[in-house]
């Protein structure tokens, strides 16, 4: 008599229809985890981007530099001003320290030998505490308004095209990421489709001898979720494959820059699996409930 | 226990199968639904069994109006009846047993009770041997036979035949009309539909007859 059970059990029995076609169903899972690996993995990499960017932030400074021959009394203010408009912290360089440097630099100490006057303006170096770079370009340009400020300095620019450009490719992703969603929905749909379809006189018995919308759906949403945890898990494989052969492989290229893929985490791998399993389920309730509303009362 | 009111219905596409059909049936009776083919005798079973909805007037259940109750109520309602269908609707990527199993299953019996009850109910109709064969191997009187095994399995209060003696020889036949009778007599009231006017002879059971979708007095 366990047969009897294995055959009605709902969930058992959509276990036993997966089986039945392995083909298709792992075909079907396949599908369902490479094209939620790809977003995934893409999520990734440009998440350790934006911590690259971050960080070249973090580490850019702006050098502001005096005009020449400014006063001493003109180096009180500008610092007076800076202080007041930038937090982090301001380091005071000299002419007479800049011109030393420069002449431990070998290459230019005959140079600086020869020299009659300092040609080396004063010079701030702001180092932000934290902060992000469309603030530092505006302090920038604040500072570089100032009259008594020859220039200044921020090699930061091409991080806040990064960061930009970050942004611009997250939000794509989730455009992806909901494009894949929709088309999870209709494939689940179409499949639990053709299940109802294989299973029609069974339903239609079912019904009239008493069972319930629930009782009817039941198994197509375990076909569903199974599915759609089978397809999670499978985005979850990929991922890892993909960053234990693919990623490991050109990690020690990037690290010299700063550039660390993180590992993914907890939230990371369930992401897919929830994601996947939620709209299969979905797909699955829609697809049952459109047939109940055909043959119903 | 059954009571239709100026029950009308018309197909999608115009056809008017029933018009103003009013009936009373009493719990226990025995009662018999005649008429040509094309009377609209399988349309009033299937009104009464809430399988469709009617266009006007009302069907009431043991004095509850089947329009009254939404849709996730019909279920239940559905358990109290046994249908005997007149194209069977068995079940054949199953057992004889497994088509008995499925009210039961729905209505969430347990595994031995189904057993037990499923046992019951072949027995009653002498199929109790072919439990574990395939309907389709079954013969036409036999498959007739399991289709009401299947309808009285949840022991239901009412049971709807529709044609159930349909291509049957005589002999069988007669032996169908007396299955029903006996359960008739242990309380279950009994509506079957049929075209046959031989298989009603000699029963003294009440008779309807249908003509057009109307009712004959
Ligand atoms: N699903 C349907 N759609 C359209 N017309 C139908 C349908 N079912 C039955 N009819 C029509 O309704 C009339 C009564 O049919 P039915 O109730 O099956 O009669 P009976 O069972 O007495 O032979 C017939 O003319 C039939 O063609
Ligand atoms: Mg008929």
């Amino acid at each position: 008599m366990n047969w009897f059970y294995l055959r009605f059990s709902a969930f058992s029995d959509s276990v036993v229809r997966l089986l039945k076609q392995p083909v298709t169903s792992i075909l079907h899972i396949l599908g369902m985890g490479i094209a939620l690996s790809i977003p995934m993995g893409c999520y990734m990499l440009l998440d350790g981007a934006d911590q690259f960017a971050r960080k070249l932030n973090n580490t850019s400074q702006l050098n502001v530099f005096l005009a020449a021959d400014s006063s001493e009394e003109t180096i009180k203010i500008a610092e007076k001003q800076l202080t007041e408009i930038f937090d982090g912290d301001i380091a005071f360089i000299d002419q007479d320290e800049g011109l030393i440097e420069l002449s431990k630099n070998s290459e230019f100490s005959g140079l600086v030998k020869n020299l009659d006057t300092n040609p080396i303006p004063h010079l701030f170096v702001l180092t932000p505490t934290n902060s992000d770079a469309k603030i530092l370009t505006s302090i920038a340009q604040t500072i570089e308004s100032w009259t008594f400020v020859e220039e200044v300095r921020f090699d930061a620019q091409w991080a806040l095209k990064l960061e930009s450009f970050i942004d611009l490719s997250k939000i794509l992703i989730m455009l992806v990421v909901l494009l894949i969603g929709l088309g999870f929905v209709a494939s689940i749909f179409t499949t639990i489709q053709l299940q109802i379809t294989i299973r029609k006189d069974e339903i239609e018995v079912a019904r009239l001898v008493g069972a319930t919308g629930r009782f009817i759906r039941r198994p197509f949403l375990y076909y569903g979720f199974i599915q759609g945890l089978l397809g999670g898990l499978c985005a979850v494989i990929i991922i890892f494959i993909g960053i234990k052969y693919g990623l490991n492989a050109i990690q020690p290229m990037l690290e010299p820059l700063g550039f660390y893929i993180r590992s993914p985490n907890g939230v990371t791998l369930s992401a897919p699996v929830i994601f996947s399993v939620s709209l299969s389920l979905l797909g699955a309730w829609l697809s049952s409930s459109n047939h109940l509303k055909k043959i119903d009362y | 226990m059954i009571q239709t009111e100026n029950l009308s219905k018309r197909y999608p596409g115009g056809h008017q199968a029933l018009r103003n059909v009013s009936i009373s049936i009493q719990e226990g009776e025995m009662v018999f639904l005649t008429g040509h083919s094309g009377a609209g005798k399988s349309t009033l079973m299937k009104l009464i069994g809430g399988i469709e909805r009617s266009t006007s007037g009302s069907v009431a259940i043991n004095g509850t109006k089947l329009s009254s109750l939404n849709r996730s109520a019909l279920p239940y309602l559905r358990r109290n009846f046994g249908f005997v269908f007149q194209d069977h609707k068995l079940l054949i990527d199953r057992s004889v047993f497994h088509n008995v199993a499925l009210p039961l299953l729905i209505s969430g019996f347990s595994k031995s009770e189904i057993t037990t009850r499923v046992r019951a109910a072949l027995d009653k109709v002498g199929l109790l041997e072919k439990e574990a064969l395939n309907p389709q191997t079954l013969s036409g009187g036999e498959q007739q036979r399991l289709c009401i095994a299947r309808a009285v399995v949840n022991k239901p209060a009412i049971l709807l035949a529709d044609e159930p003696t349909g291509n049957l020889d005589p002999g069988y036949a007669a032996d169908i009309v007396a299955m029903f009778r006996a359960f008739n007599r242990v309380g279950v009231t009994v509506v079957i539909a049929t075209h046959d006017p031989a298989m009603i002879q000699g029963l003294g059971a009440r008779v309807i007859e249908l003509k057009q979708g109307e009712l004959l007095a």
